[in-house]
């Protein structure tokens, strides 16, 4: 094998993907989602809502609703001159729910009068909302004087590590999803990017060229790089533009690492089982489901079987290692089997895409 | 196995045969080149042409028999002769998102060529103007010398070319027989397959007939043509009337004769026969 061509052909792969429209969607279709992931979710892992509150006199109810909701919500709370300013940013869901508390109301409670209270809610309130609407009963009744009809005590269990609960209460959505867009990246990368990059040169017959003169090992040791170049960069430029930054470096750039050589050997594998660009336009979308799903059935409360099913395909572990170092604790025990399956499904890629190559070449 | 008149032999065939299947594609093919030689093998779509350069260039293996390339196995000791060989493929697969210059330099660092080559080829085949844009924007004219000048890339011993001037227009094929012929002339072997038997005629120093797998006749065109083709003269008479007579018939030599004798002839134009009659003849339907 002559690195010269391996590097000649590498580098026109390159400079190729640049000049296509279909590689540059590829990338930047993930980069995108993620961005969008890390503006819908926080990495509070609980949930926020914004209590809007009209008031002519002094009140203790903010304040009440605010610790009496704290163990489930996020609650800020912000003044408003008058009904109509606040029911606006309510429909306009700048507010989660507004209050509208009239005068000498917390005399009224204390005193036994039951005052009006008005609570305005958008069409569909948020989780937030419902909850601080839905707990008013017991907060008046409490500000009243009024023993509750049962002293309820709360008990939150931990989350169990290893499963989709710790994962998330350890992340926070914002980071789990950000993981699943980048090894929805490194899936793109592998059912379509590099599988269009070899489809096209067998449809287009350049690789016939190519082989003329070098051999078929330099011509997929080419490809390989190109498809890992590809994860390089894109994993990094995901991090940084979602601000991710993962606790144990060394864990995630061995999973990612791990992870790009794998998929890029079943790349390799799906591109020269393609002929033409409309086969692979067909099969790389049935072939990204077992690559995603595992991301997000981690997730997921799933039977047994399904979990055991999952487990053994290679981005369930991408994702169960990936959690790990995001989160720089062992949350998902048993790394060195992750590690161990990914390795396993590169053995068999890279295996199949040789035993294909040693059929042609004896064809 | 047939053997060229003069010089080396380069390329060797002997008993050449690929089998898909019950289809003999290629069928116990024998043939030798010489150093310099211009082969031409012809045939109809599907006769074994493809099929043929696909095993010489390595990018086959024959079921059986075998063939040498300056002395060399192709299928066992495939390494050592892609260095000395190159072809110019029937499709014009270059690299549509890269500049023709782009597409030579892939090539030149391949075949470890000095990059010099690669200004020296865009000038020979005429796109130094046109180097620095995409090959998507060129002509179809345009790509098939970029595809030759690719081929020549290495300097090639022996040159393969399949169908060069399928779909050209006749001024960028002759453009295309002119770079053939400037190759050959430096002293190269170049073997190709083509449909037109005029640019077979013109270019190759022998030609082989394909049919059905098998080589029916090889030699050079003019042997051919006086082997198998029909002598045949127009005559235009005093009357104004045109008559066509085969002069290997006695009945129409008898005539010629007569006309003669009367002082009816006008003009005679003796007609040499073709390689498509040739064609014809040997393999019972034309090109």
């Amino acid at each position: 094998m002559k690195g010269a061509r391996v590097n000649a052909i590498y580098r026109k792969d390159l400079r190729d993907a640049l000049r296509d429209s279909r590689l540059i969607v590829a990338l930047l279709m993930p980069l995108l989602i993620g961005l969008l992931y890390s503006f819908m979710f926080k990495d509070d892992t609980k949930p926020t809502a914004k209590l809007g509150v009209v008031a002519s006199t002094a009140t203790r109810l903010p304040a009440a609703l605010e610790a009496a909701t704290k163990a489930a919500v996020q609650l800020k709370v912000q003044a408003f001159a008058d009904q109509a300013a606040l029911t606006q940013q309510v429909r306009d869901k700048n507010v989660d729910v507004g209050l509208i508390v009239p005068s000498g109301f917390d005399e009224a409670l204390t005193g036994g009068a039951p005052p009006r209270l008005t609570v305005i809610l958008p069409a569909s309130p948020s989780f937030g909302g419902d909850y601080v609407a839905a707990m008013l009963d017991r907060v008046t009744q409490s500000l009243a004087g009024q023993a509750p009809a049962a002293t309820v005590t709360r008990v939150m269990l931990p989350a169990a590590a290893g499963t989709s609960d710790s994962a998330f209460v350890a992340l926070g959505a914002r980071k789990a999803f950000v993981l699943v867009a980048v090894i929805l990246m490194l899936a793109m990368i592998a059912v379509y990017a590099l599988p269009a990059v070899l489809t096209e040169e067998t449809e287009k017959r350049t690789v016939e060229a190519l082989t003329l003169i070098a051999s078929d090992a330099e011509v997929i040791v080419a490809k390989s790089l190109f498809g890992l170049t590809y994860c390089v960069i894109s994993v990094p430029l995901m991090l940084a533009i979602t601000r991710v930054a993962p606790e144990n470096v060394a864990l995630f750039v061995v999973d990612i690492v791990l992870t790009s050589v794998t998929l890029v050997g079943l790349g390799l594998l799906l591109g020269g089982l393609m002929r033409t660009q409309t086969q692979l336009n067909t099969w790389s979308t049935v072939a990204l489901i077992p690559l995603m799903a595992p991301a997000i059935a981690i997730q997921l409360p799933l039977p047994g079987w399904a979990e055991t099913l999952v487990s053994v395909l290679p981005t369930a572990q991408t994702m169960r290692l990936g959690v790990n170092a995001l989160a720089g604790r062992q949350l998902f025990g048993a790394e060195w089997l992750s590690v161990a399956i990914i390795l396993g499904w590169a053995v068999v890629g890279y295996g199949l895409v040789w035993w294909r190559l040693s059929r042609q070449e004896t064809a | 196995m047939s053997a060229p008149s003069g010089g080396r032999a380069i390329i060797e065939v002997d008993g050449l045969s690929r089998h898909y299947g019950d289809v003999r594609a290629v069928d116990d093919v024998s043939f030798s080149v010489a150093e310099g030689e211009i082969l031409g093998l012809l045939g109809h779509n599907g006769a074994g042409k493809t099929t043929t350069i696909r095993m010489l260039t390595g990018r086959a293996r024959p079921t059986s028999g075998g063939a040498l390339i300056a002395g060399l196995d192709v299928v066992r000791e495939r390494e050592r002769v892609k260095p000395l060989i190159n072809l110019v493929f029937e499709e014009q697969n270059l690299y549509e998102r890269q500049t023709g210059r782009e597409n030579l330099e892939l090539f030149a660092k391949l075949y470890g060529a000095p990059p010099a080559r690669v200004a020296e080829l865009l000038e020979r085949v005429g796109l130094t103007d046109a180097a620095a844009r995409k090959v998507r924007t060129y002509s179809s004219g345009m790509k098939q010398r970029l595809l030759v000048a690719r081929a020549l890339v290495n300097d090639p011993q022996v040159l393969f070319l399949d169908e060069p001037t399928k779909g050209l227009d006749p001024s960028s094929a002759r453009d295309v027989r002119g770079i053939i012929r400037e190759h050959a002339s430096a002293g190269a072997t170049v073997f190709l397959t083509t449909h037109y038997m005029e640019e077979a005629d013109e270019l190759c120093d022998r030609v082989a007939f394909l049919a059905a797998g098998r080589i029916v006749a090889l030699d050079t065109p003019r042997e051919l043509k006086l082997r198998y083709g029909e002598r045949t003269a127009t005559v235009l008479l005093h009357d104004r009337s045109e008559h066509e007579v085969r002069l290997d018939d006695g009945g129409d030599a008898a005539r010629l004769e007569a006309w003669m004798a009367a002082g009816e002839v006008l003009t005679v134009h003796s007609n040499e026969g073709t390689l498509e009659d040739v064609f014809v003849n040997l393999a019972g339907r034309p090109l």
